[in-house]
């Protein structure tokens, strides 16, 4: 493959029909007969109904259905499961709807009419009476002996699952450090904030099948999901992924879907489903909040000898995907830094909060921030250097991850920390203690490592098709949902590259339809680039030795005598060529031979994204407002291949994550346990004034797993920013926060304590 | 809500005049979208915080969730359909492709009639002017980093032309 350049900086794919409005959201479908429907979401955070009158709801002349927990099939689901099902992890907790309520927003009932106006209406008419049972909103006191159980039916508690990992002897290790530090860190619940809310429209024709359209990251996960809910066949189910408005792990569980298939069955007619704003805050899976223990051990000479943490994920009132964030939460922290003693015990447990979920970073954001807070500390008390320190006890190439137990291939992580500490002027940072005035300015830094796809955890491939056209010009089918982090871009770039052809003579399918596109997981665990690219990669190699075959027989020499490039196929060496489109023309129309190939990519590793992050904020000890001034991120992600999306993920990765750790919170009513900040009003993101200059720095060192060498960029870029912050606020006034979000209050409590 | 009627209203939306029967209480949006079948314009908080449903009314970039369509009575709408003239991108919808300053795209439709707007009143700003413009805006995807790029870089270029 050429170097590419040019080809980095290519257009998003599909960018005329985004920028004029014209590309289709599942929210934009409308279908003749439709109905649209709703929930009755639960006044309380937990209660059992005793009784349920439908009898106003149903009279209303438009209303066509209403469903409540009678009406659903007995099979309970876990919204975020994954293929293969894993009970023991992803725990089946849920009915589509349920005679208990679990959560302030929780299903109740759902109604489907003529129009949202009678569907409001009916909602209103339905009469509930609800038995009240206790609540528990703290995670901590809901591992308690005797804490209210959120699933109560069953024996047990709340712990959804304890997963440990134990490496050494940690009470030995600890024995043996020369120094012992102990913290506590929080961070609150956050939520995706994705600008297109969930949706769904079903359906369904007992003769033909049942078709979903719905705004979800992973089509085929949904597909078996529903198969499973209603017992159909998979061939008669069809999941239809159009454009998609975001997701950043939230579309990864089912919200409306189940309901939505079965009210069209019911009415026999197609049903859309849509959450508002509120709904979408209070309803749809959020980031886990947690609360992690950490206590490190270290050496005289600046060496871990004892690593330990113990972190609680509040998954809220269902599993959804709590004990895999755990685990990978887990992963994260085991990885981080070398030690002989290493011990994580990680719990995930349920409360009477809102459902939490996968979220961009899926359990390493909640890990490091207490991993790389704590090494500030260390750092500045021992009087270490924060770079060499980390630079020392880091896994290196060649060192095997104790999780997967395969060796680190590739790794640029020292090069990150020393260019970017080298850009950013880090040793020119004075110490807190030279700082006084109102407003401080401080410097921190952070270090990430973030892995890429799903193996060996989870059978992992992804399959692209590519398919000539008559006129020389490329489809490319696939899998693999684009949700705006550039995939579809990524397969284009890749598959031009390779099969010589214009960047605008191929077109990637826009959407995922489970009845055309290749089976894929969907995108998560930053696998697109990796998984999809070396597909693409692995298919148009096939679809090019096939188009040169012919084109060979045409020119009457041998393949190896030919090389493609600006659309046209030339004998080495001379002006002799013919067109890729009459070479098309030739196979089909003369030899019957339509071109076309498909591959699958299965990756034999699971290759880690290194970094690290540089933040510079100025503190206002009189507002108690931080103000982020400066901004770097040093990402090792293998080769790039979108410049374009790659600045993209890091942009928004950051300014996503920068809300985080200054402003973004979900709160909720300690007694009530209604959330009281559901609008983008009171659940404050970074504004364009908020926004620091974000510089960023590519270090490329092709990955041996494949042969694309790219590794993953979407979460690698945001898992660690929080942390640079907050060793940055500490830098500024000399008081470390070690609950997120840093927000003036925290800042003005803080502010007492400064020496 | 059978019982409240419907009353017919005057809109030109996008250069063209339309009389549209609406319910008193129904938004702009709703108008737009449910019952003329302009999609492009998206609604994505319903309470006027987010931008995403952007028009241009009369000139003025409205949220048009909370923008009761009976205010906008005889009104000028122009859509994001409406941007684009004879199959040629408005600037701001070229640079905002060169610029790569979108990603899942669903407030891109708004956050270009914010800019639309904004630049039509003042053709020179500076980065903190389109800052400020697009402070009621929310791009979760981009941050808003390359839109703010893009418009200026738009600006630049309608400003050349001129």
């Amino acid at each position: 493959m050429s170097a590419g350049i040019s080809s980095r900086k290519k257009p998003f794919q599909h960018s005329t029909e985004i920028v004029t409005g014209r590309a289709a959201y599942t929210v934009d479908i409308e279908l003749p007969d439709m109905l649209y429907a709703k929930f009755l979401r639960s006044p309380y955070a937990h209660a059992r109904i005793k009784k349920i009158d439908l009898r106003k709801a149903k009279a209303r002349p438009e209303v066509r259905a209403v469903l409540t927990y009678r009406d659903v099939p007995k099979v309970p689901f876990n919204s975020g499961d994954k293929i293969p099902f894993t009970p023991e992890v992803f725990v089946k907790d849920e009915f589509i709807l349920d005679e208990r309520v679990r959560f302030v927003g929780d299903k109740v009932a759902a109604v489907a009419a003529t129009s949202l106006d009678a569907v409001d209406e009916a909602l209103a008419l339905i009469e509930v009476e609800y038995e009240k049972l206790p609540a528990v909103f703290d995670p901590e006191e809901a591992m308690k002996e005797g804490a209210p159980l959120v699933h109560g039916e069953k024996p047990g508690s709340n712990i959804v699952r304890h997963c440990v990992t134990d490496i050494g002897n940690i009470d030995e290790g600890f024995r043996k450090a020369d120094h012992v530090f102990e913290d506590r860190y929080k961070v609150p619940i956050v939520d995706h904030c994705c600008m297109e809310p969930h949706s769904a429209v079903a359906s369904y024709d007992p003769s033909k099948g049942l078709i979903v359209w719905t705004s979800t990251q992973n089509a085929f996960m949904f597909r078996a999901q529903i198969g499973r809910l209603f017992d159909l066949p998979l061939s008669m189910v069809r999941v239809i992924q159009p454009h998609v408005g975001g997701a950043f792990g939230s579309k990864q569980d089912l919200t409306v879907e189940p309901a939505c298939v079965l009210l069209s069955m019911r009415t026999g007619r197609p049903v859309k489903m849509e959450l508002s704003r509120e709904e979408m805050f209070v309803s749809a899976p959020t980031g886990h909040s947690a609360v992690v223990d950490i206590k490190s051990g270290v050496s005289r000479d600046g060496m871990f000898v004892a690593r330990q943490a113990k972190a609680v994920f509040n998954t809220g009132a269902y599993c959804s995907a709590g004990p895999a964030v755990t685990d990978y939460a887990g992963w994260a922290f085991t990885f981080a830094y070398k030690s002989p003693n290493i011990r994580f015990d990680g719990y995930t447990v349920y409360t009477t909060l809102p459902v939490a979920g996968a979220y961009r970073g899926y359990g390493p954001p909640q890990s490091n921030f207490a991993v790389e807070s704590q090494i500030d500390r260390i750092c500045d008390e021992l009087g270490f250097d924060d770079i060499e320190f980390r630079i020392r006890n880091s896994p290196k190439i060649g060192d095997v991850d104790y999780s997967t137990g395969l060796p680190i291939l590739s790794s640029q992580y020292e090069e990150c920390l020393r260019r970017g500490a080298r850009e950013f002027g880090w040793n020119e940072r004075k110490k807190h203690t030279e700082k006084s005035g109102r407003t401080r300015r401080g410097i921190g830094m952070s270090s990430c490592k973030q892995a890429t796809g799903n193996y060996p955890a989870m059978p992992e491939f992804a399959t692209v098709r590519i398919e000539y056209n008559e006129d020389g010009t490329v489809h490319v089918n696939h899998g693999m949902s684009e949700l705006g982090q550039g995939s579809n871009t990524v397969m284009a770039i890749v598959a031009s590259e390779e099969l010589g052809i214009p960047y605008e003579s191929i077109l990637v399918n826009p959407h995922v339809d489970t009845e055309n596109s290749p089976w894929d997981r969907g995108t998560h665990a930053s696998r697109g680039t990796m998984m999809i690219g070396n597909a693409t990669m692995l298919a148009a190699r096939e679809a090019k030795q096939r188009l040169l075959n012919h084109a060979g027989q045409m020119l009457g020499v041998p393949t190896h005598n030919l090389e493609i490039h600006q659309n046209k196929i030339f004998v080495k060496g001379s002006e002799r060529s013919v067109s890729v489109s009459e070479t098309v023309s030739y196979a089909m129309f003369v030899k019957n031979d339509p071109i076309y190939a498909e591959a699958t990519y299965r990756p034999m590793s699971c290759p880690v994204t290194f970094g690290a992050n540089f933040a510079e904020v100025e503190v206002d000890l009189d507002t108690g407002r931080v103000t982020v001034v400066r901004f770097l991120s040093v990402l090792d992600a293998g080769r790039i291949v979108s410049q374009l999306g790659c600045e993209g993920q890091i942009e928004g990765g950051v300014v996503m994550a920068l809300g985080h750790a200054l402003t973004e919170e979900l709160q909720y009513d300690n007694s009530t346990g209604r959330v009281l900040n559901a609008t983008f009003r009171d659940y404050k993101t970074m504004g364009p004034k908020d926004l620091p200059e974000i510089e960023y720095i590519f270090i490329e060192e092709n990955d041996p797993t494949s042969i694309l060498g790219s590794k993953g960029i979407s979460e690698a870029c945001m898992v660690s920013v929080v942390p640079a912050i907050s060793n940055a606020i500490y830098n500024a006034m000399g008081i470390r926060l070690r609950e997120a979000p840093f927000n003036p209050d925290r800042i003005i409590q803080a502010r007492v304590h400064i020496k | 809500m059978s019982l409240i009627a419907k009353i017919p209203i005057k809109l030109n939306v996008n250069g063209h005049d339309y009389v549209v029967e609406v319910r008193p209480h129904w938004t702009l949006n709703h108008v737009l979208r449910n019952e003329m079948g302009l999609k492009g314009t998206k609604q994505s908080c319903g309470t006027g915080e987010c931008g995403a449903c952007t028009v241009v009314f009369n000139g003025k970039a409205v949220c048009s969730c909370i923008f009761p369509v009976m205010k906008a009575d005889c009104g000028k709408i122009v859509t994001i359909e409406g941007l684009s003239s004879g199959g040629k991108l408005h600037p701001l919808q070229e640079a905002f492709v060169e610029h790569g300053a979108f990603q899942c795209g669903f407030c891109t439709p708004g956050v270009i009639m914010k800019a639309k707007a904004f630049l039509d009143g003042n053709p020179a700003p500076t980065e903190l002017d389109v800052k400020e413009a697009l402070v009621g805006n929310i791009c979760r995807c981009t941050g808003l980093v390359k839109p703010i790029k893009a418009v200026l870089a738009a600006a630049e270029k309608m400003s050349k032309k001129e």
